[in-house]
């Protein structure tokens, strides 16, 4: 009975979907995805050290380390070298089990183009997250234009069959510091490039340094200071660099051919270290110390030591110590003192506390780590949070560090919100007030969908790295936030204003504006996605 | 509409060839007083239609009138056989590579469905001892139809990132009918009549006004289709959905 009820119902059904024409149901109806590939990622904002603005041109990014293998682009395409399109990228960390302590993924970013110095970040991941980084990049084709605490000099020099025909001496003064660094190329050296072919002709001698005082030169330091250190004699350690300064040299002969390794000879090294510099134990420097010498290849995630008994000497009449060294490859050179991690943990958290904002509030400031002895720069960057509940924050071991909390980072227009001296980062429970915010900005949402011509009935939520600036605030700084599945809130925006929205997306930039207005808070936007990502998702 | 026009035609056709038929077997020697006193008796049906199986309690008001009231129901019958046949539709509506992988041929369907209704109907006889009958009426209709769809096994993209049916996610789409519909049939047969037995046969429609899509839901990676211009859209496809053909045969046991 049941089986001739079914027969009877369903040919009445079929009988009468035949009479009519329309049959799908699901005809004009868009089909939403959401083609995330990761749950943490980070974005990169590459912009001019000096002026503060993004970098226009094509930023070449390697990434190397590790956990190299899991990076990706944001939208999931695996390449040798990404690029950063008007100084912005985001980047993917996929990972088949879940990012965590026993499941870290660390790798070094290091941004290059042609006119800047190449600049380095080592990032440990241990936990899913999204995170946002502003690289400052050097501008060297104008010189006279460099930031506080970097110099950089051009010499020329001849060689016959790779041997160094006069020598080369010259010398480079940080005002900033007062100090020098001189520099000796003998006659009579031989170079040759990586693989071992001697440069010949007229050569190019590009000499970068950088102090030890000034924050910029700080900054520069490649991959940070908190570093991976391997040595021939020793195991690979962690741990935290006390820089006395650092440079970088460049030799390149009128073929083009890059000098990187010296024989019959070595370039000497005189660099002033200021007296007033502090080592790892608090205490001043003082001429019989010893310190270590370093190098670091482009492309390297670690520092080699270079097992070199480093003697400081003085002090000279300006009242300067100095180290002197003779180095045989061409690489970033490093002098000072490494202090072995013992923290078993690479992060930790920190909470920013409000009375008046919750857990359910987002914020972004700027911050700084500093060493409280001297005031030097550990590290700084931006922290995007949510109040009363823990972030993460990298660990500088050993010294006191003052941890300042800022609005902004642009000199003249940033100010300090709060700031907390930690006594010990490995151990302490960090926590800072954020004062109480009088008129707490509005917040909107920009809803963002993306189709591919060919098929503009499926709809991809893209999940991007996001960069905005308020055009109408001269004081304004780029802020960050990570639109996931199409959506993102954009915090303390000001009504009125127009703001410019920049996001990557595999290659592309996508920019556009939003002027806020007081009777909207949500703002709707479509982007056509490049044909890559169309191919990939397959539409 | 040429095709639908035609379908029409076709039915009613039908069912004018079966009253001929039936008027001509009346025509034949009657009984006088076939059906007198039949409102003095009352008819317990059990019936199968397209509404599922049910019952029928059918009370005479003379013998030109009868009041049938009853339920059915039919519950996940099959369901199995209606997801399997359904499936190349639901891949084909959904035909999509994410992220280089095809997944049509990946597509899960499962459906949930309950018809079900309690009838209220008036029979009218044609002439006195006619067994022909015009049938009117209501059904309050519990009727849904629940569909989910998704994916039935992992898949592997880029270097081997594996995406889980419940990442992928999956999307419900519940389709209801609306609660009254208006009943109209013709009918052979008198369920209460003189003797112990009865019998019907009847053929009519329930009409629907358009199909309720009462709840379009999603979660995982196609989650966001579940939005609610698309629930209106797909409403707005079902609005051509007029009718639930009835094909009904009871067999009643009277009482006095």
């Amino acid at each position: 009975m049941m089986q001739i009820l079914k027969t009877i119902t369903l040919s009445l059904i079929i009988l009468l979907m035949a009479c009519n024409p329309n049959l799908d149901p699901m005809e004009g109806v868009t089909l939403k995805v959401d083609t995330r590939v990761a749950n943490s990622s980070v974005s990169m904002m590459f912009v001019d050290a000096v002026t503060g603005e993004p970098i226009t041109n094509d930023i070449r990014v390697s990434i190397s380390g590790e956990g190299s293998d899991n990076i990706y682009d944001i939208s999931g395409l695996k390449q040798n070298a990404y690029t950063a399109k008007n100084g912005f990228l985001t980047l993917a960390i996929i990972s088949l089990d879940e990012i965590s302590q026993s499941n870290k993924i660390n790798f070094v970013i290091e941004g290059d183009i042609a006119g800047y110095i190449p600049i380095s970040r080592t990032y440990s991941f241990d936990k899913e997250s999204h995170e946002a980084v502003q690289f400052k990049m050097i501008n060297i084709e104008n010189p006279d234009n460099l930031p506080e605490g970097i110099e950089m000099s051009s010499e020329s020099g001849q060689l016959i069959d790779g041997v160094v025909q006069d020598t080369i001496k010259y010398s480079l003064h940080s005002s900033s510091s007062n100090t020098n660094m001189d520099i000796t190329i003998p006659a009579g050296m031989v170079m040759k490039d990586a693989n071992g072919v001697t440069l010949s002709g007229n050569i190019a001698v590009s000499t970068i340094y950088f102090n030890n005082e000034d924050d910029e030169a700080l900054s520069a330091f490649p991959g940070g200071l908190n570093m991976t250190l391997k040595s021939a004699s020793r195991a690979q350690s962690q741990g935290l660099m006390t820089t006395c300064g650092f440079t970088k040299i460049d030799i390149v002969d009128e073929t083009g051919r890059q000098a990187r390794f010296f024989s019959q000879g070595a370039v000497n090294i005189k660099m002033e270290v200021p007296a007033a510099t502090l080592k790892p134990d608090g205490n001043q420097v003082m001429p019989g110390d010893e310190l270590i010498s370093i190098s670091r290849q482009e492309g390297e995630d670690a520092w080699d030591d270079e097992d070199e008994e480093i003697i400081m000497r003085g002090p000279l009449e300006n009242g300067n110590l100095y180290i002197e060294d003779d180095i045989t490859h061409l690489s970033y050179h490093n002098w000072g003192w490494f202090k072995e991690s013992t923290c078993e943990k690479q992060t930790t958290e920190l909470i920013i506390k409000s009375e008046t904002l919750s857990q359910a509030d987002y914020g972004q400031v700027n911050y700084e780590i500093r060493n409280n002895a001297d005031q030097k720069l550990l590290k700084k960057g931006l922290l995007s949070f949510y109040y009363n509940t823990p972030i993460t924050i990298p660990v500088f071991e050993g010294p006191e560090v003052k941890l300042i909390i800022k609005n902004g980072d642009l000199q003249n227009c940033a100010h300090i919100l709060d700031s907390l001296i930690i006594s010990d980062m490995c151990s302490d429970v960090l926590e800072i007030n954020m004062p109480t915010i009088e008129n707490v900005l509005p917040e909107v949402k920009v809803v963002m969908e993306g189709t591919c011509a060919s098929n503009p009935d499926l709809v991809v939520q893209p999940s991007l790295g996001f960069w905005y600036l308020n055009l109408d605030d001269p004081c304004a700084s780029w802020q960050q936030a990570y639109m996931e599945v199409g959506e993102v809130s954009l915090i303390n925006v000001s009504v009125g204003a127009t703001y410019q929205v920049n996001a990557y997306i595999d290659d592309e930039l996508k920019s556009n504006t939003v002027t806020v207005n007081s009777d909207s808070t949500e703002y709707f936007r479509h982007i056509a996605l490049p044909a890559s990502i169309c191919d990939m998702i397959g539409i | 509409m040429k095709n639908f026009i035609l379908c029409c035609g076709l039915a009613l056709s039908s069912l004018l060839s079966a009253q001929e038929q039936v008027s001509l077997q009346q025509e034949s020697p009657k009984q006088v007083g076939k059906y007198a006193n039949i409102d003095q008796k009352i008819g317990l049906a059990v019936k199968g239609n397209t509404f599922g199986l049910g019952a029928d309690l059918t009370m005479p008001l003379n013998d030109r009138f009868s009041i049938r009231v009853g339920a059915s129901q039919l519950n996940n019958y099959k369901a199995d056989d209606i997801e399997a046949a359904a499936l190349d539709v639901v891949a084909s509506a959904f035909d999509i590579d994410f992220m280089g992988v095809s997944v049509s041929s990946l597509f899960d369907y499962q459906l949930d469905y309950k018809i079900s209704s309690f009838n209220l109907v008036a029979d009218w006889y044609i002439t006195k001892n006619s067994p022909i009958h015009l049938t009117g009426g209501l059904r309050f209709s519990n009727t849904y139809f629940r569909n989910t769809f998704g994916i039935t096994q992992d898949i592997t993209i880029l270097d081997g990132l594996l995406i889980t049916p419940e990442n992928f996610g999956s999307l419900t789409l519940q389709v209801d009918y609306p609660f009254i519909l208006p009943y109209l049939g013709i009918g052979v047969g008198r369920l209460v009549n003189n003797k112990t037995i009865g019998f019907n046969f009847e053929i009519g429609n329930s009409f629907i006004s358009g199909l309720d899509v009462t709840e379009f839901s999603g979660n995982g990676r196609i989650g966001g289709t579940a939005m609610e211009e698309n629930r209106v859209q797909i409403e707005e496809n079902l609005s051509w959905v007029w009718a639930h053909p009835n094909i009904e045969f009871s067999i009643s046991y009277n009482f006095k």
